[in-house]
Formats: C-alpha cells, sequence, structure tokens
C-alpha cells in the first residue's frame, strides 16, 4: 500500500509556487493589479495542475491536483477586479493543497494543510465587515488552529514511538503510534467538518459569499479528503481506523442531513448538504484498499460539478433564502431546470452523476463486508431527499411571491455560463462514468 | 438497437415536444405517442422467428463481462407490458385533450414512457435500478405541477415514500453482486447471469431477498406499505393517474417475476405463506377501504391495491396458474383501471368535484359516458366475459393449490369488488339527484374521449372471451414453477 506514496516529479510543484510568487508580484503593477494577478493566477494554476496530472493513475499525489484547481476556477473567475489580495490567497491556498499532495513527510504535510488554511480564514473573514462574518471567520480560525495543533501532537508521539516522521513506512501496530494517528486524523475531520467537529461549518458557509462557499466545499473537502486518505493508507489495512472512519462517517452524514431538513438559509442547507457528502466521503475512506481511492477520486470529481453548479445558482438568482427559491421557474426557467439537474444529482438521482457516486460507496461498503454502512447510507439516502425534494418543490411547485426577491447586483455573465458547464458536467458524469469506469477491478 | 431506440426515441419525443408551441404540442404528443406504439408493436415481430426465452438481446460482448455492462433483452412479459405502456399514453393524450401547459405536460409523459422502457427492458441491474428511479421524476412532476389542490404535499409524500422503497432495493441490488462474486468469483450484474444464485442459499441471501422485496413491495403497493398510493391517485390529474396506475405499480410485480424469483426461488417458495396472505389482505383490505370511500378517485385508487393483491398472492404461489394468471392480471388491470380513472378524469373535467354523492342521474344526460363506464368497471370487477375475470380466476386456481383457504378468502375480494362497484354506478348514473347539482354540467363524451373508452372496451372485450393467444405468449416468460 506505502507504494501508492511514490514520490511524484517535483516540477509541478514548483510551478505552484512559482504562480503565487508572480500572483504576489502584480502587486508592484501600476495599472488594475487586481485583473492582471487574477488572470496570473488563473493560468499559472491551470498549467501547473496540468502538468501534473498523470492520466490513468490518480494514487495519492499529485494526480489530485486538478481536482484542487478545478474547484477554485469559479472563485477566481468571479473575483472583482478591483485590487485585490484575494488572487494570492487563493493560489497560496492551492499551493497549500498541492503541498498536500505532493507530501510523504509529516512535517511537510503539515506545512501544507497550514498554507491551505490560513488564506481560507483570511478569505472568509474579509467577505464583509458585518459582525457575524468577523464571528464566523474566528470560529474558522480557532478550530482550524485546535485541528493544526492535535496534529502537532499526534506528529510528536508518532516521532516518539517510531523515531521517524515519514508517511512512507508501515506504522508499527504499538498504541501509542496508533493514538498519534488518531490525533492527525483529526485535522483532515475538521476539515471535512465530521461530527462532532462540525460546529464552525454552517457560520462559515452562511457567512461566505457562494463562490467562497463553493471552493471551501470542493477544493478544501477533497484535500481534507486526501489528507485522511493519506494517514489511513500509512496505518494499513488491519487498524482500528477501518471501523472509526465508517462510523464517524455515517454519524457525520446523518447529523447533517438531520439537521439540513429544517433550515431556511439555502447556505446552511448546502452546508449541511456538502458536510453530509463529505460524511459519505470519511465512510469510503474507512472502507480501505485502492478501491476507495479510486472511488473517492471519482466521487470527488462528480460532487465538484454538482456542488459547484449549486452554490452557483444561488449566485446566479441572487438567492438567499430558502422562501426565494419560489417561483423560479417562472422567473428564470433555464436557471430553475439545471437547479433540478444539480440537486437531484446531489440527491443521487439517476441518470445524474450523484447517482453512481452514491452507488460506488454502496459498492465499497458492501464490500468491505459493512452492511450496516450500507443500511445507514440507504436510511440517508432517504433522509437527504426530504430536503432536496423541498428544495425542488419551492422552485417548481410553489407559487410565485408577488414581488421577486430583490437581486442585489447583477452578477457577472459568467455565472450563467459556469452554472450550465456545471450542470451539464454532473449530467454527463452520470451517463457517461458508469459504462466507462470498470467498476470491478476496483473491488479487489 | 432496437432495444436503445425503443427507451431513447421517447425521451427525443419528449425533449421535442417540450419545446414546441401548446397549440403543437397536443397534436405532436398524439402523433409521436402513436408512432412510439407502431415501433412497439414492429420491434416484436422477429420475436416469433427467435430462439429460448430472451429473444431480443442486445449484447455488446460475452454475458459476464464486467458489472456495469449495457445488457437490454425483451421477452413476452417485458413485451406486453411495453405495449400496454405504448396503448396507454396516446389514450391519454386522446382522453385529456384540454390539460393546461401541454408542452410540458406531454413532455413529462414521453420522459416517463421512455424510462418505463428501460425499467421494462434492463437486463442488466444497474440500468434496471438507475430507470426504476429515474421514472419517478416525471411523475412527481406530473403530480406536482398538474394535480389538484393538494398536489404539492402529494407529490413530495409519493417521491420519499417511494424513495423508502428505492433505497431498500439499491442495498438491496449492490449486496447481490458483491456476495455472488465471493462465493463464484464472477462479477456480474446481469439477471441471466444471476438466476438460481448460490446467495440464496446463505443468510445474506435472505435480507437481500427482504430489501429486494421490500423495494418492490412500496411500488405495488403491498400492505402496509399502500399508504402513499391514494393521496397520489386522489391529487394526480388523469393522465398521471392512468399511468402511474396502469403501468408504473406494475414495475413492482415486474420485479417480482423477473429478478426475485428467478434468482430466489427457494426463499420465494418458502416465502409462500408470508406473501400469500399479504396478497390476500390486499384484496380484502383494499376492498373493504374502496367501500368507505366519497371520492371516486380514492375509491379507484383501493380497488388498484385490491386487484394488484391477486397477483402478489398469485404469483407466490409458483404454480403455472398463479403465474401466468399473475402476469395476465397484470395487463387486464391496466387496462381496466387504467379505463376507470380516464372514465372519472373525464368526470372531473366537466364537474370538478370527485365526490360521489355530487353526481347523479347522469345516464340520462351522458349515455355514452354510462355505457362505457360499464363496460370498464364491469371488467374491472371480474364479470366473465370481461377481461378482469380470466387474470382472477387463474390467480384464485393458483392459489387454491397450495393453500385453499387462502384462496376462499380471497375470492371474496371479487365479492366485495361488486358490492362497491355496482352501488357507486347505481349511485352515479340513476341515482337521485337535486336540481342545480354539478350533474347538470356533466355533457356526453367527445369523439376523442369516445374513441380512447372504445379502445379500452375493445380489448377489455377481446381479452376477456378470447384470452389464450395472450395466455400462450406470457407463459414461457413465466415458466418459473
Amino acid at each position: 500500500m506505502t507504494s501508492l506514496l511514490v514520490a511524484p516529479n517535483p516540477l509541478p510543484l514548483l510551478a505552484f509556487g512559482v504562480t503565487v510568487l508572480a500572483v504576489l508580484a502584480t502587486g508592484f503593477a501600476r495599472r488594475r493589479p487586481g485583473a492582471t494577478a487574477r488572470t496570473i493566477a488563473a493560468t499559472g494554476l491551470v498549467v501547473a495542475a496540468a502538468r501534473s496530472c498523470d492520466p490513468g493513475a490518480m494514487g495519492l499525489g499529485a494526480g489530485w491536483t486538478p481536482l484542487f484547481v478545478a474547484g477554485a476556477l469559479p472563485f477566481l473567475a468571479l473575483l472583482p477586479s478591483a485590487g485585490e489580495v484575494a488572487p494570492a490567497l487563493i493560489a497560496s491556498s492551492v499551493l497549500g493543497m498541492a503541498v498536500l499532495a505532493w507530501a510523504r513527510h509529516l512535517f511537510a504535510l503539515f506545512l501544507g494543510l497550514e498554507l491551505m488554511s490560513l488564506p481560507l480564514y483570511l478569505l472568509l473573514a474579509r467577505q464583509s465587515r458585518e459582525r457575524r462574518t468577523l464571528e464566523a471567520a474566528l470560529k474558522y480560525f480557532f478550530s482550524g488552529s485546535l485541528a493544526a495543533g492535535l496534529f502537532l501532537m499526534g506528529m510528536a508521539l508518532l516521532y516518539v514511538s517510531t523515531g521517524s516522521f515519514s508517511l512512507d513506512q508501515a506504522v508499527p501496530a504499538r498504541p501509542a503510534a496508533q493514538l498519534a494517528l488518531v490525533l492527525m486524523g483529526c485535522a483532515p475531520l475538521f476539515k471535512l467538518a465530521a461530527f462532532p467537529l462540525h460546529f464552525w461549518l454552517p457560520d462559515a458557509y452562511d457567512a461566505a459569499s457562494p463562490e467562497l462557499a463553493s471552493f471551501m466545499s470542493t477544493s478544501v473537502k477533497a484535500a481534507g479528503a486526501l489528507m485522511l486518505l493519506k494517514l489511513s493508507v500509512a496505518l494499513g489495512p488491519d487498524s482500528y481506523l477501518t471501523w472509526i472512519l465508517p462510523a464517524v462517517g455515517a454519524a457525520t452524514m446523518t447529523v447533517a442531513n438531520l439537521l439540513a431538513l429544517r433550515q431556511d438559509s439555502l447556505h446552511r442547507v448546502l452546508a449541511y448538504s456538502s458536510m453530509a457528502h463529505a460524511g459519505t466521503l470519511i465512510l469510503l475512506a474507512g472502507t480501505g484498499g485502492e478501491g476507495a481511492l479510486s472511488a473517492t477520486a471519482v466521487y470527488l470529481w462528480i460532487y465538484l460539478f454538482m456542488n459547484a453548479g449549486a452554490w452557483l445558482v444561488l449566485r446566479a438568482g441572487g438567492l438567499r433564502r430558502v422562501s426565494d427559491l419560489r417561483g423560479l421557474s417562472a422567473r428564470r426557467p433555464i436557471l430553475a431546470l439545471l437547479w433540478a439537474v444539480v440537486i437531484l444529482s446531489l440527491a443521487g438521482i439517476p441518470p445524474t452523476g450523484g447517482f453512481f457516486a452514491k452507488l460506488l460507496v454502496f459498492l465499497a461498503a458492501l464490500q468491505a463486508d459493512k452492511p450496516w454502512a450500507a443500511a445507514a447510507l440507504a436510511l440517508n439516502g432517504l433522509l437527504a431527499l426530504g430536503y432536496y425534494a423541498r428544495l425542488v418543490r419551492e422552485a417548481f411547485l410553489e407559487a410565485a411571491p408577488k414581488e421577486a426577491p430583490a437581486a442585489e447586483t447583477e452578477p457577472p455573465r459568467l455565472v450563467p455560463i459556469l452554472v450550465c458547464v456545471c450542470a451539464l458536467g454532473a449530467l454527463w458524469l452520470g451517463l457517461w462514468a458508469p459504462a466507462a469506469v470498470g467498476v470491478e477491478a476496483w473491488l479487489k | 438497437m432496437a432495444l436503445t431506440l425503443l427507451w431513447t426515441v421517447p425521451m427525443a419525443a419528449g425533449l421535442a415536444v417540450w419545446l414546441l408551441a401548446p397549440r403543437r404540442a397536443r397534436r405532436a404528443a398524439l402523433g409521436l405517442s402513436l408512432a412510439i406504439l407502431a415501433y412497439a408493436v414492429w420491434i416484436a415481430l422477429p420475436f416469433s422467428r427467435g430462439e429460448g426465452n430472451l429473444r431480443l438481446a442486445e449484447l455488446p460482448g460475452p454475458l459476464s463481462e464486467g458489472l456495469i455492462h449495457y445488457f437490454f433483452a425483451v421477452d413476452s412479459l417485458s413485451l406486453s407490458l411495453i405495449w400496454l405502456t405504448a396503448l396507454l399514453h396516446p389514450l391519454c393524450v386522446l382522453a385529456a385533450w384540454s390539460e393546461d401547459r401541454p408542452s410540458a405536460y406531454w413532455a413529462s409523459f414521453f420522459f416517463l414512457e421512455g424510462g418505463l422502457f428501460g425499467v421494462f427492458t434492463a437486463q442488466n441491474l444497474f440500468y434496471f435500478y438507475a430507470f426504476w428511479d429515474f421514472v419517478l421524476i416525471p411523475m412527481f412532476f406530473i403530480i406536482g405541477l398538474w394535480g389538484s389542490e393538494n398536489r404539492r404535499a402529494a407529490a413530495v409524500k409519493f417521491l420519499l415514500y417511494t424513495f423508502l422503497g428505492s433505497m431498500a432495493l439499491l442495498a438491496g441490488l449492490v449486496a447481490l453482486p458483491v456476495l455472488h462474486h465471493r462465493m463464484t468469483g464472477i462479477w456480474t450484474w446481469d439477471v441471466p447471469g444471476l438466476i438460481a444464485t448460490p446467495v440464496g442459499a446463505t443468510p445474506a441471501g435472505r435480507w437481500i431477498f427482504a430489501a429486494l422485496a421490500l423495494g418492490f413491495a412500496v411500488k405495488i403497493p403491498l400492505w402496509p406499505l399502500h399508504n402513499w398510493l391514494p393521496d397520489a391517485h386522489t391529487e394526480a390529474p388523469a393522465g398521471g393517474s392512468v399511468m402511474l396506475a396502469g403501468v408504473m405499480l406494475k414495475m413492482g410485480v415486474y420485479g417480482f417475476l423477473r429478478v426475485i424469483l428467478p434468482l430466489f426461488p427457494e426463499i420465494s417458495r418458502a416465502a409462500f405463506p408470508i406473501f400469500g396472505a399479504l396478497g390476500v389482505i390486499n384484496i380484502l383490505y383494499g376492498a373493504l377501504c374502496a367501500m368507505a370511500q366519497t371520492d371516486l378517485k380514492r375509491l379507484i385508487a383501493f380497488t388498484s391495491i385490491s386487484h394488484l393483491g391477486f397477483c402478489v398472492a398469485g404469483l407466490f404461489t409458483l404454480t403455472p396458474e398463479g403465474l401466468t394468471g399473475s402476469a395476465l392480471q397484470l395487463i387486464n388491470h391496466g387496462i381496466s383501471t387504467g379505463g376507470l380513472f380516464l372514465l372519472v378524469g373525464m368526470l372531473y373535467s366537466r364537474a370538478h368535484t370527485r365526490r360521489l354523492d355530487a353526481f347523479g342521474e347522469l345516464a340520462g344526460r351522458a349515455p355514452r359516458l354510462a355505457v362505457f363506464f360499464a363496460v370498464i368497471l364491469l371488467s374491472s370487477i371480474g364479470l366473465p366475459g370481461l377481461n378482469g375475470f380470466v387474470g382472477e380466476l387463474l390467480t384464485l386456481a393458483g392459489l387454491a393449490r397450495v393453500r385453499l383457504g387462502l384462496a376462499a378468502l380471497g375470492a371474496c375480494g371479487t365479492v366485495l369488488a361488486a358490492a362497491y362497484g355496482i352501488p357507486t354506478y347505481q349511485r352515479v348514473f340513476f341515482g337521485p339527484c337535486a336540481a342545480g347539482s354539478v350533474s347538470e354540467r356533466v355533457s356526453d363524451l367527445d369523439w376523442r374521449e369516445s374513441l380512447a373508452l372504445a379502445v379500452l372496451c375493445a380489448f377489455a372485450l377481446g381479452l376477456g372471451l378470447f384470452p389464450g393467444p395472450l395466455l400462450r405468449f406470457l407463459t414461457p416468460a413465466v415458466a418459473l414453477w
């Protein structure tokens, strides 16, 4: 299993670093530094991701960076072009994720984690000067710091018990070493908002703009899943993570789906929806084996499209509360249709990609001999449809209110295009992926 | 290719109708649905020449090539259900000609039809399940957008309740190949590859059986999982009720016949006491509830529960009579209950009420309506000479061979059917009618509505007098005894 951590070519990682430096250098530009920084960041990240992708095998390394960059692109593209430091922050955060992907050493892993997280706190705090935004950012910062602290503690404990900081060696089955990995595992679980480490999530997503929330729930969650997989691979297939993780995952999605049922803010509904999907990913990571890696990667790619699509619909329609959806099908029929596609995909209804993703998790859980996990998945599929059906019902079946919700500002023209790309991507992955992917090959 | 076209053409037709102007959408819907009917009949032509039971197969490679594997085929059971679907669709268009927002409405019907064709032809369980779940979406919108007052709640209830069954079904369907692989070393999700799988003999096999049965039972619906049906039917528009009762409920029985009985013959045999009893409970409970209804559509919804009880009880007997009777009952029920929902839809579109006691003296006002209603209702009750009788008789005969007591109880259902059917007819068509009641607004049928009902009556009479050809046609597909 440790062969999955083979050292990737370091050059693309350098390209990520150079991109960050170049973006920082645009601060000296005289004219329109914001727009220049945005362009350089987007180009640099795409080129670096393209250089590092390895078709055929995502493994546990550089192959993940296109996923991180794809999640960041809508956010970058929708930044206002006035002078901003946001492009540099986004680029550094993605650089942190790339470091995570390349990391084979615990210090590198820690460096990547912090490089990814710190810009996020700033990005969230810069959303507005409102009190609740600052509160959310502070909450996010404190819980993230706690996670980092636990990670460091775990590192120290591991060094004490094995004398090494390398992820390449199998961790011995000594209690201290295993405890060390559990402590380190808390860091990605914080990022994925696993129950009971999720309390920062609804506030943070509620305070964030849809684009930022989309970045946080796609790229950052993908990085968290990657980190979790690296740790669980290091721990070996027989460790007790193989029952802790599915249990945590099942609890996470159940709690998230129950909480989502009674929300009025669309941001909170989607926040809990992303927590539920993260729970599914954690469960999947706990099923172990190479199959879990491939399935997680496919799941994340599908999730990227459907989740980003849902957030971008909020941006396109200026929607904030669930009741804002009323009459959407009459006001903006095409937007409503795309909304239905991404929501049904999140709910896992065929023929969308979400269904295939859900099916993969079912298969992995049953193949790993965990029928109770499959039962939890089935129950949660039903619970989740409870609020997804509400989102579709509000948009299509409820009569339009007298006055349409006042859109604060006209969204950029790019937003509808991005929504189309995401919704069609979610649909296309559902039609194409099942036939193209040889599922049984993963289920060793 | 022929079968791929069978499900893709309705989908494409749906998209086309959706984009048409409302004025043209109705005609286009009628024309396209008739064309699909013609195509569904046409694909059966090479059927008589083939070998074996699954005759019109589309196989891109060897049978057990992989898990998710594009494998579609038809046998006589699927073909009969495909014909039923394709027949009911144009009749819905004819009978509900004046439905508002016709482009989107009829487009939903085409998506529904395509999905149903997929369910009835898929031989790989991945595709089977994908289509199984997909059909919920058009039906959700048909109920939620075109239904009557409580349509929104009914649509959500329909979606969530049937999704409960779907989730159980999915868990069972996924566990099946995993265990099959563990025991045989072969990854397959194809129904022919899984027939009489060794999984059935293990304790886990019983759980899989239970999960699958739960999934299918919600769809039929089998007591005590029937709660979603009356609401969905009452609130759905006429065409939606026709497709829901006429075809979508059949998916459950089809699932039992296609998946559960062939894959788990031993457990099915052992489970007869449970499912025989549940089937008989369905018959009696549905009939008794129907007697208590004051809403015409709710009444018919409960008769639907009652009639499908015959199917379930019949197929678990695993006798030739029970199985063929049950398959025949599927088709018969589609014709008679589909017809009843069309008729009630016509009454509702004229009187804007479904209350039984609002009507009276309709026989004089609408003689054609009265005649068609009588024929379809009697076929639903099971009058000898009409189609309903044959299926019920055969399933009861099968039941009697295995457990005489259950058959006797089930036979009471036919008596109860007369007890709710005849008084209803008497009330609506010959009952007293106060001056100024809604009955005065009821005009007789126009030619479109008459045509739709005449076709159904012709089938009711034809299948009642000459059930032999269809029975012989269906038998090889359900020869599981």
